[in-house]
C-alpha cells in the first residue's frame, strides 16, 4: 500500500500536491463551517461547481497528455520492469484518492449542517443519500473531464471541460434538489457511470502505455 | 581469446517507416567499453531501444550475460542502467522526485549514492528544479547519476557525450573507465556516440551502424591494424585514390585511410604511413557507406 501511494504521488508536481492534497480540503471545509456556522445553511452547490473545476484543471499538472498520441513522457518507466505496475498503482490510487477526498468533504459538510444548523427556520437538512450523491456527481463528472483532457496536454482543453462540467454538476444538483427525480436513483446512475468510468480511465491509459512500446 | 557478451543478438529486424534496421548478428563483449557509431538515422537509438525494452516490437533474438538471459524475465532491466533522450523523465519532476521513482523501480537504486553524485556532477538539486527547467548538459547528468546510483552489470548509453561540455566528457570517460575497474570485467558499458574524438580513449570495442546494418565492428586495436592513414604528395593523389578507402585533396598533398592489406599496392609512391585513430577510421567508414552526396 506504501508504494501504491508512493507511486501516486511521485507523479503529482509540488504545485498540485499544496493545492489538491492541503490548500483545497482546507478551504473547502472553512467555507463549509463558515456556511454552517454563519449562514446556518450548505455550501454544497458552490463547491460542486469548485471540486468540478479544480479536479479537472489539477489533473493537468499530474498526468495531462499521458493519453496524447506521440506522447514519450514515460520512457524511464519503461526501463524497469515494474514501470507498468507504478503506472497502474498511480492511476488507481488517483481515483482512489478522489473518490475519498469528495466523500469526506460531502460527509463533514452533511455533519456541519446537521450540528450548527438546528432551531427555528432552517431548511431541510440534506440526508446521507444526498451526501453521497454529491460525492458522485462531482467523481463522475471531473472524472469525465480528465479522461477527456488526457488526449491533450493543453490547458485550455481542461479549463474548456472545467467550466462545462461545473455547469452540468449544478444543473444536475439543482434537479435533484428540486425533487425531479429520486435521489436513490440518481445515486445509482452516477455510482454506475462513476464505477465505468474510471474502468475505462486505467484501462485507457494503460493501453496507452502498452502501446508505447509497440508502433501503434 | 574467448570474449563473452554481455548482449548478444541474433537476426535482429525492425522495420518502421520505411526505415529498417537489420543485423544477423550482434555481440557486445562483456567486460569493455563499447562505442556505437554512425550517422544521423542509422539506427542507434532503436538498436538501443529494442535492447532496453523500451520497444518490444521486433523480429529477432536477444539474450544478455552470457547468453543466460531474456529480458522478458524482469530481471535483466535490473541489472541495466539506461540513459535516454532528453525526453527521459517527466518535465515537471525535480531530482527529489527522480530519486522517489527510481527508489520505486529499481530494488537496486541507493539513495545516498544517488546524493553523492549528484553533488559530485554539481547538479542543481537543492534548487529544487525540474527536469524542464535543467539544461540539456545537466538532463543527462541527472540521468548518468540515477544509474550509476545502481547496482548493475550494463551501462547502455544514448549519446551521452552530446549534450556534455568538454570538461564533463573527460569526466564521463572517466566514470566509464572506473565502472568497468569496478566490475572485474563482470561490468559492461554500450553508448552511442557522434563525439567519437572525445570518447575514444575509453572505447575498446567500435561498432559502426549505416542504414540499420553494422558495416564494421571490432577491438580499436584491430581495427587500427586493420585501416592505416596514408598521406602523400599530390603528384600521387590520382593513382592512390583508385587504391585508398577514401581520400582527401588538398594543394599540399592527399590523406587517406587505406586498408592494410592494400598497402603493397601503393609500393613506389612517395608516402608515410601513420596509425589512424578511431575517428578518422569511422568516418572513413561511414564516408563510404553513407547515403550523403559528398563526392569523395
Amino acid at each position: 500500500m506504501k508504494d501504491r501511494v508512493r507511486s501516486y504521488l511521485v507523479f503529482a508536481t509540488r504545485g498540485y500536491k499544496i493545492v489538491m492534497l492541503i490548500v483545497l480540503p482546507i478551504f473547502l471545509l472553512a467555507v463549509d463551517f463558515i456556511a454552517a456556522v454563519v449562514f446556518r445553511g450548505s455550501a454544497m452547490p458552490a463547491y460542486i461547481m469548485l471540486l468540478i473545476m479544480a479536479e479537472v484543471m489539477s489533473d493537468n499538472w499530474y498526468l495531462g497528455g499521458i493519453q496524447e498520441k506521440n506522447s514519450q513522457k514515460i520512457d524511464y518507466l519503461k526501463t524497469s520492469a515494474r514501470g507498468r505496475q507504478i503506472m497502474k498503482s498511480a492511476l488507481i490510487m488517483d481515483l482512489v484518492r478522489r473518490l475519498v477526498f469528495l466523500v469526506v468533504i460531502a460527509g463533514v459538510s452533511w455533519l456541519f449542517t446537521i450540528i450548527f444548523t438546528a432551531g427555528e427556520g432552517v431548511r431541510a437538512k440534506p440526508g446521507l443519500w444526498e451526501v453521497l450523491l454529491v460525492a458522485l456527481l462531482v467523481y463522475t463528472l471531473s472524472l469525465l473531464g480528465i479522461f477527456l483532457c488526457r488526449f491533450f496536454s493543453y490547458l485550455w482543453v481542461n479549463l474548456l471541460a472545467a467550466y462545462v462540467g461545473a455547469i452540468v454538476g449544478v444543473v444536475i444538483f439543482l434537479i435533484a434538489a428540486g425533487g425531479f427525480l429520486p435521489v436513490l436513483l440518481m445515486d445509482a446512475v452516477l455510482g454506475i457511470l462513476g464505477a465505468g468510468l474510471s474502468v475505462l480511465a486505467v484501462k485507457t491509459a494503460m493501453l496507452k502505455v502498452e502501446g508505447s512500446y509497440y508502433d501503434k | 581469446m574467448k570474449i563473452n557478451s554481455v548482449v548478444e543478438a541474433v537476426n535482429l529486424e525492425k522495420k518502421f517507416r520505411g526505415f529498417e534496421l537489420s543485423i544477423p548478428k550482434l555481440q557486445i563483449p562483456k567486460g569493455f567499453a563499447t562505442a556505437l557509431i554512425g550517422e544521423n538515422g542509422a539506427g542507434k537509438t532503436t538498436l538501443l531501444n529494442l535492447l532496453t525494452g523500451i520497444r518490444l516490437d521486433f523480429k529477432g533474438e536477444v539474450s544478455y550475460f552470457d547468453g543466460k538471459e531474456k529480458l522478458s524475465g524482469g530481471g535483466v532491466q535490473e541489472r541495466i542502467g539506461y540513459t535516454g533522450p532528453s525526453s527521459f523523465f517527466l518535465p515537471h519532476w525535480n531530482a527529489g522526485q527522480v530519486a522517489e521513482i527510481s527508489e520505486l523501480l529499481f530494488s537496486n537504486f541507493h539513495r545516498d549514492r544517488f546524493e553523492a553524485i549528484c553533488e559530485e556532477l554539481s547538479i542543481p538539486v537543492k534548487e529544487r528544479k525540474n527536469v524542464k527547467e535543467l539544461s540539456d548538459g545537466n538532463k543527462m547528468k541527472l540521468m548518468l547519476a540515477t544509474v550509476l546510483a545502481r547496482d548493475t552489470e550494463l551501462l547502455i548509453l544514448d549519446e551521452p557525450a552530446s549534450p556534455l561540455d568538454p570538461l564533463m566528457r573527460d569526466k564521463l570517460c572517466d566514470i566509464i573507465r572506473e565502472y568497468l575497474e569496478q566490475g572485474n570485467g563482470g561490468r559492461s558499458v554500450f553508448f552511442s556516440t557522434h563525439n567519437i574524438a572525445d570518447m575514444e580513449n575509453v572505447t575498446d570495442y567500435a561498432i559502426i551502424l549505416e542504414h540499420g546494418n553494422i558495416v564494421e565492428e571490432g577491438f580499436v586495436e584491430d581495427l587500427k591494424e586493420k585501416y592505416l592513414l596514408v598521406k602523400g604528395e599530390s603528384g600521387d593523389a590520382e593513382a592512390a585514390g583508385k587504391i585508398l578507402f577514401t581520400m582527401s585533396k588538398s594543394s599540399y598533398g592527399f590523406e587517406g585511410i587505406c586498408l592494410a592489406d592494400q598497402l603493397d599496392r601503393l609500393t613506389g609512391m612517395d608516402i608515410s604511413v601513420e596509425t589512424p585513430t578511431l575517428s578518422q577510421i569511422s568516418v572513413a567508414v561511414m564516408k563510404v557507406n553513407t547515403s550523403l552526396k559528398l563526392g569523395r
